[in-house]
């Protein structure tokens, strides 16, 4: 052996050696421009709100330029009314997560504040008097949200604006208890959707799978589906009772593919997935989640149909794809996306509020959620006026049939559009179509009729 | 049969990342006796800082931080700067590395090296600072994910009728060649043979002309290249995600511990293992309609390592397992009857007097107190860490649910649930009789995920989650109440009572012959046992004691939410609670309270801000982190303990005197 093979490694070489290998390797170290891949949509237009952003002149109010459009509360204004600021407020209150790395969404808060401030400034707030917010921050914990929950009963809010809170479950009786309505937001725990007092506009997780379910058995008559869902009690309950067992009672043969939240390597899940050459795959996942099983199934050359909920829809999530890897995914949302179909500006106006009032804040997203439930909860007050009482717009809610929704299905508080989560007032579903990146087209007919499905087959 | 093959071998990629960051785990403890709860947490950062890197250029620093103290916005240069334009994935990978490398370094220098003669509690504690603190930085300083384009081919090859990816077969190789290097490196070496030696005599090793700093501090650097390893090639598609990538950490230490915290081959082996096993159970659930509710992939794999710890006997990391180490203080409570029936008379008047924020924050703090005391009894009374405290209160609050819809109601249903979780603590505390220190931690960690994922998840034993009311004799102690009527008093007043009751409970048994015993089991399981005392039965009771407050608390939790969340008991919530434990002071009841005091949300809360705040900080997390791990190097034996000694000193300097017996830190010669 010679002399220099046999010298020690000692601690200094070691770390000499690393970074000779350093020095090495950043030999060429920058790409040219061309070598890039990243897509980054620029010039692609897009259907969904957000896309078409039309700015607004500067001393010019929102209402003036849409005067007279049908919108989903009849006209828009002709001109544009402030609320008294010397008028008692109506207090509404505020509970979603913006901070943390879990299940924050800090544009639910910022749409609820655009909204209003759009409502206190240009529509007069309710009956002349403004809408005054009471804000409370959920994070991961249930004392949080009731103690949030408790801060609402306080300050005696009319309505409490849900965002997102993993929690929710613990604040909702809280607020039952209190008569206080929870509407609106996205709706996760079994509570926020089948408590007495919650009024929610959108068909949360369940809505998601029958719509899946219906599109794959009835439309498109698929025979076999695997069902990949996040194995936590409030994603395994919905896709199991309105994804694999409607497809079951819709003669479906379905393989269900349950995985955990800390899953790194979605090799084994989709794998699974796959296996037998489904006809579909439906994916209830987190977001965070979706492209990897987006990569997973791409790997496999899967064939399969892929739907997955609207909140994998995000360009955040799809933009680093090959146009091949994503082409023809199908998410569901809760707004159609043909304009002319709905005969509303309600797109126009939300989008020309949220420059004007959150500019900062992405229009495209989750701000679309909580901004419906702002309007909705606000052609509610307007009909119980300035002195209406929680109580007053339970009543309200409950009365409402067919009720417009700003940018979204007519909805029905009435407990029994699912009856088993009689929370949830419009759970009808659109599913979309990825054609490209940020570009997508209806693949349902049209609404799809969650409630009657239920009623059909479960 | 081919099947199981395919599915086993498609495993491979999870167990490969399994290997490098148990590997590095090894190393870290190899070096500086240190079990890193923040290891996979450093390689998250470093996965973020490479894929930042690739799409920018730019090197971040981990300063979560838009301000420092005193409102001096934070200067550009602690956050990163900018190094390449378009970097390739060569240079990204290389320049990554290298930041790994030193940042190891600089954990070590900067934390880790400072608690060299801290107990080991202070180190873990330590660990778990740097995890929060990660996680809440990466959390801070990428909001947005940053693009993680693959580095690795693409594509499969059909093995056993099923496609399996190239890319994990990569990685898989890249680890198996990572560990056979290390091996040869450790066994051929002399910088290994040298590591070997520090880490097994430091002082032996220093003696010979070694320097176990140095080793160490290179040994650290290697582990975060391995842990950065892991990551980024894991975290191929473009999605990080912080926290569970920093919970990684949970099987890579299940793997190091089977692999006997030794021999890498054994690690890399049993990290294969729980990869492929975990794969091979997500077709079995699939297929078998009984496991379909239940988290099998994730929690049979630590069912499994339980089982076999109990059959080995000795699978420890050698230093401060077997009791060389300072061991927290532990003083003979006084005047418990007197200050006990002072906090009921308080609670009651608070209950009965207070602000609705005064009254969750009391009964906030009260069951913080009853946790606490769960984590006091085993770990500062007889020096057993365990990481199941939460899992133990789950399993009474969903045992509780069970009972309702039984039609088992209050207040039979919660003694049934606490007597439970007591038996689940003995059989849970059986490995305990055999195994010590971090591995026993380790072993409870597993034994907290198992609970997780195997009961948690078990829609017949979690039912609608929701509990009955709680009425018993006419009397309600219900919590729910219309506005500020809420909480209700008697609820808050039987907490309270619950919460003191268990304080004498834990004081009698800390000033009683058991506790003596227990003690003495803690300081020298030999000298104890050769002066007659049963240290098996010893453990077990402990255990059994420490459930049982877990599983009061579980209980207390279940009323005040009524509608309970398995996500509110997982075991990041026990790695939390034994650290505030351990700086308010493990070895007393009264660090128990003082625990209790600064729960979040808790009194502290409001003797600071006067009410219940509605925001959270973004910062919240980092400061915590922060503060964990400057506390712990500060004052290694902890906050309460360290302020108690320093008044002792003064008073004791001032009469010309020694302090108390009781108060001094209990060392063992050697």
């Amino acid at each position: 052996m010679s002399k220099s093979s046999s010298r020690p490694l000692t601690p200094t070489r070691v770390v000499g050696l690393g970074l000779l290998c350093g020095a090495l390797a950043l030999i060429g170290c920058s790409e040219s421009k061309d070598a890039s891949t990243v897509n980054t949509g620029a010039g692609v237009t897009t259907s969904l709100p957000g896309g078409a952003v039309t700015s607004v002149p500067g001393d010019g109010s929102i209402v003036s330029r849409y005067a007279g459009a049908d919108w989903f509360s009849g006209k828009v204004p002709a001109t544009a009314t402030k609320a008294d600021p010397n008028a008692t407020p109506v207090k509404v209150g505020i509970m979603s997560a913006d901070n943390g790395a879990i299940a924050a969404l800090p544009e639910l808060h910022k749409g609820n504040d655009a909204a209003v401030a759009w409502i206190n400034e240009e529509l007069g707030g309710v009956g002349g008097h403004p809408i005054q917010t009471v804000f409370c921050e959920v994070d991961l914990s249930p004392e949080k949200s009731q103690l949030c929950a408790r801060k609402m009963a306080e300050e005696k809010v009319v309505a409490v604006l849900s965002g997102v809170d993993l929690q929710a479950g613990a604040a909702v009786q809280i607020l039952n208890e209190n008569g206080i309505p929870w509407v609106g937001g996205i709706p996760i725990s079994n509570e926020e959707m089948n408590s007495p007092n919650t009024f929610q506009f959108s068909g949360g997780t369940p809505g998601a799978f029958v719509a899946f379910s219906s599109h794959a058995a009835i439309d498109k008559k698929f025979k076999k589906v695997s069902v990949m869902y996040l194995d936590v009690a409030q994603v395994k309950a919905a896709a199991v009772d309105y994804g694999v067992n409607l497809l079951k009672k819709l003669g479906v043969d379905v393989t269900e593919v349950a995985f955990d939240l800390t899953t790194q390597d979605y090799a084994t899940v989709a794998q699974k997935a796959a296996e037998g050459n489904p006809d579909a795959i439906f994916v209830g996942a987190a977001d965070f989640a979706c492209p990897k099983v987006i990569q997973a199934l791409s790997d496999l050359k899967s064939t399969a149909t892929i739907y997955m909920v609207g909140a994998c829809a995000d360009q955040k999530w799809l933009k680093d794809f090959p146009i091949a890897a994503i082409k023809g995914l199908i998410f569901n949302i809760e707004n159609r996306l043909d304009q002319t179909a709905s005969n509303s500006a309600d797109t126009e106006v939300y989008n020309a509020a949220m420059t004007k009032y959150q500019p900062a804040t992405s229009a495209m997203g989750a701000a679309t959620v909580s901004f419906k439930g702002t309007m909705n909860l606000w052609a509610i007050l307007n009909r119980v006026g300035p002195t209406g009482t929680a109580a007053d717009v339970v009543a309200e809610f409950r009365k409402t049939k067919d009720e417009p929704s700003f940018d979204g299905h007519p909805y029905t508080c009435d407990g029994k559009q699912i009856p088993a989560l009689p929370g949830l007032c419009a759970p009808q579903q659109v599913l979309i179509q990825l054609e490209s990146l940020g570009k997508f087209t209806e693949a349902s007919n049209g609404w799809i009729d969650v409630p009657k499905i239920v009623a059909d087959n479960l | 049969m081919t099947d199981l093959l395919a599915y086993l071998l498609l495993g491979v990629g999870s167990g490969a990342a399994l290997a490098l960051l148990a590997i590095g785990a090894v190393l870290t403890n190899r070096a500086s006796n240190v079990v890193n709860f923040g290891h996979a947490a450093m390689g998250m950062w470093s996965g973020y800082v490479f894929y930042n890197f690739r799409e920018t250029g730019d090197i971040a620093f981990p300063m979560p931080f838009d301000r420092l103290p005193f409102g001096i916005a934070t200067p550009s240069w602690l956050q990163g700067f900018h190094v390449l334009d378009r970097p390739t994935v060569a240079a990204a990978l290389t320049i990554t590395l290298i930041y790994a490398a030193l940042f190891g370094l600089a954990v070590y220098m900067l934390i880790f090296r400072w608690l060299r003669n801290s107990p080991p509690l202070g180190r873990i504690v330590a660990s778990v600072g740097l995890f929060l603190y990660l996680y809440a930085t990466a959390s801070l300083r990428f909001p947005t994910v940053p693009a993680t384009r693959p580095i690795l081919p693409g594509g499969s090859i059909d093995m056993f009728g099923k496609l399996i990816f190239v890319d994990r077969l990569v990685v898989a190789a890249i680890a198996i060649a990572i560990t056979a290097g290390l091996w040869i490196v450790y066994r051929f070496t002399r910088f290994g043979l040298s590591t070997i030696a520090a880490s097994e005599s430091p002082k032996g090793a220093a003696l010979t002309g070694l320097n176990p700093d140095r080793l160490a501090a290179i040994n650290w650097s290697i582990a975060s290249v391995l842990s950065a390893t892991a990551i980024i090639l894991i975290a191929r598609v473009n999605s990080l995600d912080p926290l569970n990538l920093s919970l990684l950490i949970v099987p890579a230490l299940a793997a190091a511990l089977l692999g006997g915290f030794r021999s890498f081959v054994w690690v890399a082996v049993a990290a294969f293992g729980i990869g492929m096993l975990q794969s091979e159970l997500v077709n079995l659930r699939s297929d078998i309609s009984a496991f379909q509710g239940l988290g099998l992939p994730e929690g049979l794999p630590f069912l499994l390592i339980l089982g076999a710890l109990f059959f080995r006997s000795r699978t420890a990391p050698a230093r401060g397992a077997d009791g060389t180490q300072r061991l927290p203080a532990s003083p003979t409570p006084r005047g418990v009857i007197p200050i006990g029936a002072l906090a009921i008379l308080g609670g009651v008047f608070v209950m009965l007097r207070a602000s609705s924020d005064w009254r969750l924050a009391v009964i906030t703090s009260s069951i913080g107190v009853i946790m606490s005391l769960s984590i006091v009894v085993l770990t500062g009374f007889i020096g057993q860490i365990s990481l199941a405290p939460y899992a133990f209160a789950g399993f009474a609050a969903f045992t509780i649910v069970r009972l309702d819809q039984s039609g088992v109601a209050f207040p039979w249903a919660p003694i049934i649930a606490v007597t439970l979780t007591t038996g689940l603590g003995v059989l849970v505390g059986i490995p305990g009789t055999r195994v010590r220190g971090y591995s026993l931690a380790i072993a409870t960690l597993g034994a907290a995920v198992a609970i997780e994922q195997l009961v948690f998840k078990w829609s017949w034993f979690i039912g609608d989650r929701t509990v009955g009311p709680s009425t018993f004799l006419g009397l309600d102690f219900t919590i729910q109440a219309k506005g500020s009527a809420y909480p209700r008093g008697v609820f808050g007043i039987m907490v309270v009572v619950a919460a003191v009751l268990s304080c004498v409970v834990a004081a009698n048994i800390r000033r009683g012959r058991t506790g003596q015993s227990w003690l003495a089991v803690r300081t020298n399981e030999r000298a104890a046992a050769a002066a007659g005392i049963n240290v098996a039965r010893a453990k077990l009771a402990a255990f059994a004691v420490s459930a049982c407050f877990a599983g009061i608390a579980g209980a207390l939790i279940a009323y005040e939410r009524q509608t309970l969340s398995e996500q509110s008991f997982l075991v990041f919530f026990s790695l939390a609670a034994l650290a505030i434990t351990y700086l308010m002071g493990i070895g007393s009841v009264s660090g128990a309270v003082g625990a209790g005091i600064v729960a979040p949300l808790g009194i502290l809360v409001m003797l600071r801000n006067g009410s219940l705040p509605t925001e959270v900080s973004k910062y919240e997390f980092a400061l915590n982190g922060l503060m964990l791990i400057l506390v712990t190097i500060v004052l290694p034996n902890g906050l309460l303990p360290s302020i108690g000694a320093g008044f002792k000193r003064l008073v004791s300097r001032r009469r010309g005197g020694l302090p108390s017996p009781e108060h001094q830190v209990h060392r063992v010669p050697g």
